[in-house]
C-alpha cells in the first residue's frame, strides 16, 4: 500500500535560509499525523510544497504514490486542503463559493447540494450559508476551511493549523471532528505548534524544527520517550511540612521542592492539575498568593528534543 | 468523487472558474462604479448639446450618423478604465488577500483558471459595451432622428472590445507578475499616460511619431483625409435648371481651420450664389450653375481645387443624382483628426467601411506663435493599412500580454 504522504530528502531554500532540510516524511494510510513545531519550523513551507503550492529546491514528495511537483489537477483531486488561517474571495456567499469549489471537484448538483448541506451542519456554520464571505468572522472562514476541504470526501485532508484562530469551544469542536472524519477511515494530516493538540487529536507525529525531523513516530512512544516535566512553582503565604506532605501524596507529583515560600512541583502528568494542587494546598490549611504552570508547553519539550537531537548528532 | 473522462472536466472546471469570476466581477463595487461614470459619460456626450442648443435657441439638426460616428461614447480613458478595473486584482487580489491557495489546490490546471478568469474579464466587458451601446443608441435616435447603418453598432462593439482587451492584457500581466493590484493599476495608468503624453511630444518631433502606431492607446494622431459625415445635401431650385444648393455638413474641426464660406467665395465666385451659415456647423452654398453644364468631372475638379490650397480636404464622391436639372451631389471632406493606435479600432474601422477610399495623414505642425502654425504634410497611406495595422497590432499586444499573464501564474510560487 502506497503511503498517503511520502516525502524523500525534501528541501526547500529561501535565498540564505533553508526553510525545509533534506526532509523525510511518511504518512501512512488511515493515521491522524501531526506535524509538530515551533513557529518557523518549515510545517507550511513543507505542506505548501505537498500541495503543490511550492516547488521544492531539491528532493521528492508523493501522495499516494504520485508525484506532486508540476501542475497537476489529477493529484489535487485525492486531497483536501486547508490552508493557515484561510482567506475565501468575500464577495461571495459561502454557499456559492462551496458549489463552484464543488463541480471542479466535478461532483453533481445533488452531490453537491448534499455535501454542502452536511458540511455546514458539521462546521457549525448552520444559518450563515447564505452570507457573503466578507460577513464571516475568522473563526467562521477558518470553519469555512475546514469545509471546503472535506467537499470530496478526499482520502486525505491536509490541514495547516486547523485550529488556529479558534476561540477554546470551536478549537474543542474542530478536534472532535478531525477525530470524527478519521474514524471514516481518511488520512488526517495537521500541523499545529501546540503539543497537547497534537497529543489529543493524532494517532502519529513528527516534530520538526529549523527544517529538520526530529522525531516521527506513534503518539505513545513519543510522548513516553520525550516527555518534558511540567512545573507548576507557587508562592504560598506561609510554607508548612503538612502542605508539602500532602502535596507529596498526590499521584501526578514526581518531585517536591521547597525555598522559602516558593514551592515548584515537578509533574507526571500533561493534564492540568492546577485545581486540584491548589484544594490540596487549601485544605493542608495554606493560603496561595501565586501559581504558575510552565513546562507544559510545545516549547519545553521542544528545547529538550532539539538539545537531545544536538547531542546525539555530536556524540 | 465522481470520475469523468479530461475534456468533460475541463469543461466543467473552465465553466466553475467563469462562475467564480463573474459573481465576483459583477459585484465589484469599483466596476459598478466605472460602469455609472460611463454612462453619465455617455449621457453628457449625447444630450449637452441639444440642451445648450435649445438654451441657445438654435435647432439641433438631424443627423443620421450620430450614433455610428459616436460609437461606445466613452473613447480611450473608458476602455482603459474598464480594463483596469475588471482584471486589476483578478489574480493579484487573490494572491494579496490569499485566497489563492484554496483556488490553487483545486483539482483546476492553473492554464484553465487563467483561461476562466480572462474569459469572465471579457463577459463583463462584453456586458457592459452592449448595454452603452444600447443606450447610446436610443438615446442618439431621440436626439438626432433616426439612424442610418445601425448594423456598424456590432463594429463599434468589436473594436472597442479590441482596444479594452489590449489594456486589460497589459493590466493582467503587471498583475500576474507583480502579485500586486496596486502597482497594477498606478503602472498601467503610467503607462496609458506615459502613451499619451508621449503622443504630444512627438507630434513635434514627427520623424519618429510612427513609433506611436505600433503603441498601444491613442497612438499617433494623425489626420483623416476624406469624409468625415457626408453633408445632407438638400437641392431646391431658386431659379429654374440653373441653382443647387448645396448644404455642407462640416466639422467643428474643419470650420475652425478651413473656414468653408472664404474658400468657396474665393474659389467658386463664377457660379457663387450665396451662401450662409445655420448653425457653426452647416453651411449652405448655393451655386448657380449653367443649364447646360460640363461634366461632372469638371465639377469634382472645380471643387476640388478650391479646397485643394487647405491640403486637408477633398471631395468624396461626386455624383449626379435626379436629372433634369442636372442636380449636383458634392459630398466634401474635412479635417478630423484620427488615433491610429489600438483605441482608434472601431472609428477607424467604421469609417473605412463607409469610405474605404479614404487616406490617413500625418502632418508636420510648426508651432510659431500664435496663427502662425505652419503645416507640412509628412507622409500619408490609405485608410485601409492604418486599420488593419491597429487590428494586428492589437491582436500581438493581446497574444504576448496574456502569455506573460499566463506563463506568471503557471510558475508562481506562493510563499506567504
Amino acid at each position: 500500500m502506497d503511503m498517503a504522504i511520502e516525502t524523500v530528502d525534501l528541501t526547500k531554500r529561501y535565498d540564505q535560509l533553508t526553510a525545509v532540510d533534506k526532509l523525510n516524511l511518511k504518512v501512512s494510510q488511515g493515521a491522524i499525523h501531526g506535524f509538530l513545531g515551533p513557529n518557523g519550523a518549515g510545517k507550511t513551507t513543507t505542506i505548501k510544497i505537498l500541495v503543490g503550492l511550492l516547488r521544492p529546491d531539491g528532493g521528492t514528495a508523493r501522495i499516494f504514490g504520485q508525484e506532486v511537483s508540476g501542475d497537476k489537477p489529477s493529484v489535487r483531486l485525492k486531497f483536501g486542503f486547508m490552508p493557515e488561517l484561510p482567506k475565501f474571495p468575500k464577495h461571495l456567499k459561502a454557499r456559492e463559493l462551496l458549489d463552484i469549489y464543488g463541480r471542479m471537484y466535478g461532483m453533481t448538483q445533488q452531490q453537491r447540494k448534499d455535501q454542502i448541506s452536511k458540511l455546514f451542519e458539521q462546521a457549525g456554520l448552520k444559518g450563515r450559508e447564505n452570507d457573503l464571505i466578507g460577513k464571516y468572522s475568522k473563526g467562521m472562514q477558518q470553519r469555512l476551511g475546514i469545509a471546503q476541504a472535506l467537499l470530496n470526501d478526499p482520502e486525505l485532508v491536509i490541514m495547516d493549523e486547523p485550529s488556529l484562530g479558534l476561540d477554546p469551544v470551536g478549537m474543542v469542536e474542530v478536534r472532535e471532528l478531525i477525530k470524527n472524519i478519521a474514524k471514516g477511515g481518511m488520512t488526517v494530516f495537521l500541523s499545529s505548534h501546540l503539543l497537547f493538540e497534537v497529543e489529543q487529536v493524532c494517532s502519529h507525529v513528527t516534530i520538526i524544527n529549523k527544517g529538520v525531523a526530529l522525531v516521527s513516530d506513534r503518539i505513545e512512544n513519543v510522548s513516553s520517550k520525550n516527555r518534558a516535566p511540567s512545573v507548576i512553582i507557587i508562592e504560598v503565604s506561609k510554607l508548612t511540612p503538612t502542605i508539602i506532605g500532602s502535596l507529596k501524596k498526590l499521584p501526578f507529583i514526581e518531585d517536591v521542592k521547597a525555598e522559602n515560600n516558593k514551592l515548584t512541583l515537578v509533574l507526571d502528568t500533561l493534564e492540568d492539575v492546577r485545581s486540584q494542587v491548589s484544594e490540596t494546598i487549601t485544605s493542608s490549611g495554606g493560603t496561595i498568593v501565586s501559581m504558575n504552570l510552565t513546562g507544559h508547553s510545545l516549547e519545553d519539550v521542544f528545547v529538550q528534543l532539539v538539545g537531545k537531537s544536538g547531542e546525539e548528532q555530536g556524540a | 468523487m465522481t470520475k469523468k473522462p479530461a475534456g468533460a472536466r475541463w469543461r466543467t472546471n473552465f465553466l466553475a472558474i467563469v462562475r467564480y469570476e463573474l459573481i465576483w466581477n459583477i459585484r465589484k463595487k469599483k466596476f459598478l462604479g466605472v460602469l455609472i461614470l460611463a454612462f453619465v459619460f455617455a449621457t453628457l456626450v449625447l444630450f449637452l448639446r441639444p440642451i445648450l442648443n435649445d438654451l441657445n435657441n438654435v435647432p439641433t439638426a438631424a443627423d443620421p450618423a450620430y450614433v455610428v460616428t459616436t460609437g461606445i461614447g466613452i473613447g480611450s480613458i473608458g476602455f482603459f478604465l474598464f480594463a483596469l478595473v475588471s482584471v486589476m486584482n483578478s489574480i493579484s487580489g487573490e494572491f494579496e488577500s490569499g485566497s489563492i491557495l484554496p483556488l490553487l489546490t483545486k483539482p483546476v490546471s492553473r492554464t484553465t483558471i487563467y483561461l476562466g478568469k480572462i474569459f469572465a474579464a471579457f463577459l463583463t466587458i462584453l456586458g457592459a459595451f452592449i448595454l452603452l451601446i444600447i443606450y447610446i443608441a436610443i438615446g442618439g435616435s431621440i436626439v438626432y432622428g433616426p439612424q442610418n447603418n445601425l448594423y456598424l453598432l456590432s463594429i463599434t462593439l468589436l473594436g472597442s472590445l479590441l482596444s479594452t482587451l489590449v489594456w486589460m492584457g497589459i493590466i493582467m500581466a503587471i498583475g500576474s507578475v507583480s502579485k500586486n493590484s496596486m502597482l497594477a493599476a498606478l503602472l498601467g495608468i503610467g503607462i496609458w499616460l506615459g502613451i499619451n503624453i508621449a503622443s504630444g511630444i512627438l507630434a513635434v518631433f514627427p520623424s519618429q511619431a510612427w513609433v506611436l502606431t505600433y503603441a498601444p492607446g491613442n497612438g499617433a494622431t494623425a489626420t483623416l483625409t476624406g469624409i468625415v459625415s457626408i453633408s445632407n445635401i438638400s437641392i431646391s431650385s431658386v431659379r429654374p435648371s440653373t441653382v443647387s444648393v448645396i448644404a455642407v455638413k462640416w466639422t467643428d474641426a474643419a470650420t475652425s481651420l478651413i473656414g468653408a464660406k472664404g474658400i468657396f467665395q474665393s474659389n467658386l465666385t463664377g457660379y457663387l450664389y450665396s451662401t450662409y451659415t445655420l448653425t457653426s456647423s452647416w453651411y449652405n452654398v448655393t451655386l448657380s450653375l449653367p443649364s447646360t453644364s460640363p461634366s461632372t468631372i469638371f465639377w469634382q475638379e472645380q471643387v476640388n481645387d478650391s479646397l485643394k490650397n487647405v491640403g486637408t480636404t477633398s471631395i468624396e464622391s461626386f455624383t449626379v443624382t435626379n436629372g433634369p436639372p442636372p442636380v449636383y451631389q458634392i459630398s466634401l471632406a474635412a479635417l478630423n483628426s484620427t488615433s491610429t493606435g489600438t483605441d482608434g479600432i472601431s472609428t477607424n474601422l467604421i469609417t473605412y467601411i463607409l469610405h474605404p477610399n479614404q487616406g490617413v495623414t500625418y502632418y508636420k505642425i510648426d508651432i510659431r506663435g500664435r496663427g502662425q502654425e505652419k503645416v507640412s504634410l509628412l507622409s500619408s497611406e490609405p485608410l485601409y493599412t492604418t486599420v488593419s495595422r491597429s487590428i494586428v497590432v492589437a491582436v500581438i499586444y493581446i497574444f504576448v500580454f496574456n502569455l506573460m499573464a499566463w506563463f506568471a501564474l503557471k510558475r508562481a510560487q506562493v510563499a506567504e
